[in-house]
């Protein structure tokens, strides 16, 4: 008789198990629980339809609202009652392994201005701060910093930089016409960027919210009929070197847009890559970075499990139970070229991969061609929309 | 050989027949099918109100007759006009698309009204049978030109008021004068209202397509953007579907009203059509 228990809310005699009372539909598993906090003792199941308190129903074994009759299964009430669409997953220490090893004795410059410490070989000599074009002025020796695990040498010279720069500019409508002749190109800075490459597998479930519409019309009524729906996935999906660089210098968007870079590509580190070129040293830990690269990763796998169930569906995420397996990082150093590119005493910032050659970077915009832009095509079809519509009303 | 006549004229005969209403059912003025299935005349000194649904009265008869005479005049014989009523179209053009048309476009030939060569000028019918009650114009000839889908819709507008209040000879009076209107100022008919309504949906398309045309521009000057995607880092054959389960949770159905058009009442639909004869009419009209 030790299945047997009494049930708070009617005295009828109901499984141990039961997470309902089949009789007066008391919840066991909340209004019972002595551990739980207040808040949750009170908790109920609420209608997804009207957002009234569900009550078990005896007959149908279903969760019923008595405001807008409505049933629901058990289980599907208890998927829908999970909304959490938190990227932040957790990452096992462990993922730290592959980090190991320290650089041999390297020089390292100090910014005044904007406190990048810069490292490089004893050969090279830092004069000018890659980010913010300041005079470096201290020098100092650097021991035992963390050795990355590779470096992708640079592969552009930058000696090119300005037919790429023509290159991009290309079909560039709005760029005004005297930009050749009046930019001014400070000095190409080559340096190696710290960035943090993480691996992982995200592996878990996802639910979301998803609608259909129809609509017919019948006696000078449109009637629209929109068909909620709890779709649950269950997957996984691999990352590799997603990465986010590891200092703070360093615009992330800006780095983010010379992306790609081609990792089978990386070597082992060795201080000679540094010959001629600066690199910055890290000051953003990888615990720091992880964000990042959790919502990047997050937000590609929900997108592909959302692909996945159709598009017949209106969907949203509701609820991201996504969980990371295998998950390690990896320091590498990549190629960038900085440099500020001058026009009339506005300062453009560039960067172009060191590997590749993408070049990207925000042009000046000539504000008479800008609206030129817009007038020209919105008088054409203007002129085109009116004489269709006239020819149309007088038909 | 015989026989195969004899099918053969049985053939004309039952395909002639279709095209038109049986004997029994057919109009006073309705040609026989099989002695002179299709006249093509000019008739003189045809009534120009025909109100076989007896409709109008004497003195309205009258009044009507004086202004389409006076219409047709005004315009030197160029357009013919008919007012003509019935209490039925008989099922002449069942199963056409415009068989609403067919009936008074028959009257209007088979009768000899038109002007000139291409028998020019319109015939207003209303139908009056119970089960189906409905207005409408047929063009043929020159006049055609002048019947377009916006003419016969000013048309329309302008009588539907009368036509649903049964008020048959100021709807008349109404059409005569509207029609007068459209000969004197052409087939296309430019007013205020139409230029004002085609600036602003152009000028709205304008604003649409100038603004993306402008943006893109503007798009293609930033190449620095924000990262949301790790798709480039996704390995090649890793994701896997293990299960997915759709649960329907409830529906909603909203019920909003549709006011009708203000151009257009009723059921009306307008375009090209033939009559029975084989001449070509144009037209439209509404039921009510």
């Amino acid at each position: 008789m030790s299945d047997i228990r009494k049930c708070p809310g009617c005295n009828a005699d109901v499984g141990e198990d039961d997470k309902f009372c089949p009789y007066c539909g008391f919840r066991f598993d909340v209004q019972n629980d002595e551990t739980k906090p207040e808040s949750e003792k009170t908790e109920q199941y609420k209608c997804p339809s009207c957002g009234a308190p569900l009550k078990f129903s005896p007959t149908t074994g279903k969760l019923a609202c008595e405001s807008c009759n409505n049933e629901y299964d058990i289980g599907t009430i208890e998927q829908y009652a999970k909304n959490n669409t938190d990227a932040s997953f957790k990452w096992d220490k462990k993922y730290r392994e592959a980090l190991k090893g320290t650089l041999p004795e390297m020089t390292v410059y100090n910014c005044r201005s904007c406190g990048a410490e810069i490292i490089t070989d004893a050969t090279t000599a830092a004069t000018h701060c890659p980010y913010c074009d300041n005079e470096v002025i201290i020098a100092e020796k650097l021991t035992g910093a963390l050795r990355p695990n590779g470096v992708i040498p640079f592969k552009i010279l930058k000696d090119g930089i300005k037919e790429k720069i023509r290159e991009f500019c290309r079909g560039k409508k709005l760029l005004p016409n005297n930009f050749f002749d009046e930019q001014k190109i400070d000095q190409v800075q080559g340096i190696y960027v710290p960035v943090w490459l993480f691996d992982g597998t995200l592996d878990g479930k996802t639910s979301y919210d998803a609608t259909t519409t129809s609509s017919y019309i019948s006696n000078s009524y449109r009637y629209t009929t929109t068909n909620h729906y709890l779709i649950e996935c269950d997957g996984k999906m691999s990352f590799s070197r997603v990465p986010v660089d590891g200092s703070t210098k360093m615009d992330d968007d800006l780095m983010n847009s010379i992306e790609p870079y081609d990792y089978s590509q990386i070597v082992d580190f060795d201080g000679q890559y540094l010959s001629g070129f600066l690199a910055d040293r890290f000051d953003q830990d990888p615990d720091e970075s992880i964000p990042t690269a959790s919502q990047r990763m997050m937000n590609s796998a929900t997108q592909r499990f959302s692909a996945a169930i159709g598009s017949e569906y209106s969907k949203t995420l509701r609820n991201n139970e996504l969980k990371l397996k295998d998950p390690s990082v990896k320091y590498v150093l990549l190629p960038v070229y900085l440099f500020n590119l001058s026009y009339k005493d506005k300062i453009y910032r560039f960067a172009m991969n060191g590997q590749t050659g993408k070049l990207v970077g925000e042009l000046p915009i000539d504000k008479g061609k800008k609206r030129r832009a817009f007038w020209i095509p919105f008088l054409i079809t203007f002129i085109i929309a009116f004489i269709i519509i006239i020819f149309l009303l007088t038909r | 050989m015989k026989k195969v006549f004899a099918i053969l004229f049985v053939l004309i005969i039952a395909a002639a027949a279709a095209l038109t209403v049986s004997a029994a059912d057919r109009p006073y003025w309705y040609p026989d099918p099989v002695i002179n299935p299709f006249p093509d005349f000019h008739g003189e000194n045809l009534p120009r109100v025909v109100d076989d649904a007896d409709i109008f009265s004497d003195v309205e008869e009258a009044e009507l007759t004086r202004r389409v005479n006076a219409l047709i005049a005004k315009f030197d014989n160029k357009y013919d006009l008919v007012i003509f009523t019935d209490v039925s179209n008989y099922g002449v053009g069942a199963g056409e698309y415009y068989w609403e048309g067919i009936y008074p476009s028959d009257f209007y030939q088979f009768n000899g009204y038109g002007k000139g060569e291409n028998y020019s000028g319109s015939v207003i019918f209303i139908c009056m049978d119970p089960d189906d009650r409905y207005w409408w114009s047929s063009a043929r000839g020159d006049s055609r030109e002048y019947f377009t889908d916006k003419n016969i819709n000013d048309l329309d507008d302008t009588i539907e008021p009368y036509m649903v209040d049964h008020e048959f000879y100021e709807a008349m009076l109404a059409y005569i004068s509207r029609l007068d209107y459209i000969y004197e100022h052409g087939p296309k008919i430019y007013e205020a209202s139409d230029f004002i309504g085609a600036s602003f949906f152009a000028g709205i398309i304008g604003l649409i397509v100038g603004g993306i045309r402008s943006s893109k521009e503007v798009n293609k000057m930033k190449s620095v953007k924000y990262a949301v995607y790790a798709n480039d880092y996704v390995i090649d054959n890793s994701f896997e579907m293990r299960d997915s389960k759709v649960s329907f949770l409830y529906s909603t159905v909203t019920k909003t009203y549709i006011p009708p058009s203000s151009s257009s009442g009723g059921s009306s639909h307008s375009g090209s059509y033939h009559s029975s004869g084989g001449g070509s009419f144009s037209g439209g009209g509404r039921h009510f």
